[in-house]
């Protein structure tokens, strides 16, 4: 769907990681800044692929960017008892994984007030806590988890290297034969294997 | 949300920074103890801009407005503890005494002193600001937390210079390696005159019979010179203040000299004398956070019309200078 940036009416489709897709206002999008940066000048066409998360997560992010449509402009965190008793349930209402999920997406869409509360949220799990109290609240890796971790990460990124070498190779020998269009592909492919390489790296 | 040990560590890195962000220093601290991980992870929230203050009178040491206490180890039994902790590779017992204090107890009182700031350093990855002293510190101990703080930064706020066994090579390897920008406190007494900077905006030297014209001259730019028991003359003094009434030292807000080797017949100015006797007043002044009291001054104009309050005390020669 395409929309021309200034009409709050208009809704656009977004498609979760299962393919599905749903409607959301133009209002709530424009909480996200990532949205702002890449459709709000030259709009849509066909649904916004947003399809590193599922539905649910989704739905959850802009169920609260649709509630904070006629909020006051975002003015930094607010302290957790100044949340709203709607904010409250929004947020008592998700199990952890949920939680966490959210986070990760409205950290991707740049939403700052959603982060925020999030964040608020998690620090007041530490808040005036001592070591002994926060090892309970928090689940940190273990020796073997991190060792685990890290020898994933390196197999991804060998292989990651490995693709980009044979890729950037195969790009050098037909660059000669159709040069400009050739040269777009390979810088395509590059940024796509970039793009993956840097992915793989900060997982 | 369920209450279940939740992935702190997974969390998306602008997520966990915000997260971090919102911890004070001892919540900081206590999480670097959790693991190796988050021991890692604590500069994200901005820790590198933490102010850390050694105050070696109460053997503390601040960051920002939180206080990390070492305690001797006689005074376990009055307290409740909460656990051990680990100072660089020393662990310990300590006691969370306030929201805002932390208490941990050592058999050496200055042992801790060292370890607890040089893990702060690492675990903040800050630099510090300011390193007082009131008492004598072991020259290793001394020596081991100037090369460990000049290993992190080359200027530091202030610092007090004063170690039991310090040598001259000593302080000149600290006056190298560390500028003082604004306090600096010494009492070392040097066995002859050193080439060292002395231009750090306050200077408070308790034992300056080292101190030469042209050591004086280097501190032209100060705001506060204080110089006890120094061995300046007539002539030195008669110089500084002539350079002082010319308007050299134009940024000094105070200044105490005092030197037992003025002549018996010295006046400052060649006047006889500086001082109310008639009915004195006390003018007090606070100036980079300590009081600066004269008492019984005259008022006395530069020659750029600048009126100071002025006394020279010639039973103690002592001069005084106060911009009121």
């Amino acid at each position: 769907m395409t929309s021309p940036a200034s009409s709050s009416e208009v809704k656009y489709l977004i498609e979760s990681s299962e393919g599905n897709t749903f409607d959301v206002s133009g209002a709530a999008l424009r909480q996200s800044n990532t949205f702002n940066a890449m459709f709000l000048n030259i709009g849509a066409d066909g649904p916004i692929p947003f399809t590193d998360y599922n539905e649910a997560t989704l739905k959850k992010v802009f169920e609260y960017c649709e509630h904070s449509v006629n909020e006051e402009n975002y003015s930094g965190p607010k302290h957790q008892d100044d949340l709203s008793k709607w904010d409250l349930n929004f947020f008592n209402e998700m199990d952890q994984k949920m939680f966490i999920d959210v986070i990760n997406a409205s950290n991707f869409l740049d939403i700052e007030r959603l982060t925020s509360y999030c964040c608020e949220r998690i620090a007041r799990m530490l808040r005036g806590k001592n070591t002994q109290e926060m090892i309970k609240v928090i689940t940190l890796p273990t020796a073997e988890e991190l060792e685990a971790k890290q020898k994933v990460e390196e197999k991804k990124a060998a292989a990651a290297k490995k693709v980009a070498e044979k890729a950037a190779e195969t790009a050098e020998k037909t660059e000669t034969l159709e040069e400009l269009p050739v040269q777009q592909l390979v810088q395509t492919t590059r940024n796509k294997l970039t793009r993956k390489y840097l992915s793989f790296s900060n997982e | 949300m369920t209450p279940q040990p939740f992935k702190l560590l997974h969390l998306p890195i602008v997520a966990l920074r915000k997260v971090l962000q919102l911890l004070n220093p001892i919540e900081l601290f206590e999480l670097s103890q959790c693991s190796r991980r988050a021991f890692s992870v604590i500069p994200l929230s901005g820790s590198k801009k933490f102010k850390l203050r050694i105050n070696q009178f109460s053997n503390s040491i601040h960051a920002n407005s939180y206080t990390f206490h070492m305690y001797h180890n006689d005074l376990q039994p009055a307290y409740i503890l909460h656990g051990n902790r680990t100072f660089m590779q020393s662990t310990v017992k300590m006691r969370h005494h306030s929201e805002r204090e932390i208490i941990s107890f050592w058999d050496d009182r200055l042992v801790g002193l060292k370890a607890v700031l040089f893990h702060l350093l690492t675990v903040f990855n800050c630099t510090i600001e300011c390193a007082m002293f009131s008492q004598r510190v072991p020259a290793v101990i001394y020596m081991s937390m100037i090369d460990f703080i000049s290993s992190r930064q080359s200027e530091i706020k202030e610092l007090t210079i004063w170690g039991d066994g310090l040598t001259d090579k000593h302080v000149t390897e600290i006056f190298d390696k560390l500028r003082v920008t604004d306090h600096l406190e010494m009492s070392h007494r040097f066995s002859r005159a050193p080439s060292i900077p002395l231009n750090s905006k306050s200077i408070s030297i308790w034992n300056s019979a080292w101190i030469t014209t042209q050591h004086l001259n280097l501190m032209k730019h100060c705001i506060v010179i204080e110089l006890h028991r120094s061995t300046l003359t007539d002539h030195d003094i008669t110089l500084f203040l002539n350079d002082w009434k010319s308007g050299q030292f134009p940024n000094l807000q105070y200044s105490s000299i005092k030197s037992s080797f003025l002549g018996k017949n010295f006046t400052a100015f060649g006047l006889p004398s500086l001082q109310n006797t008639v009915n004195p007043q006390y003018y007090a002044r606070t100036i980079f956070g300590s009081p600066r009291v004269i008492f019984g001054a005259i008022d006395f104009q530069r020659d750029n019309g600048v009126v100071a309050k002025f006394r020279f005390d010639d039973q103690d020669g002592d001069l005084q200078i106060l911009l009121f």
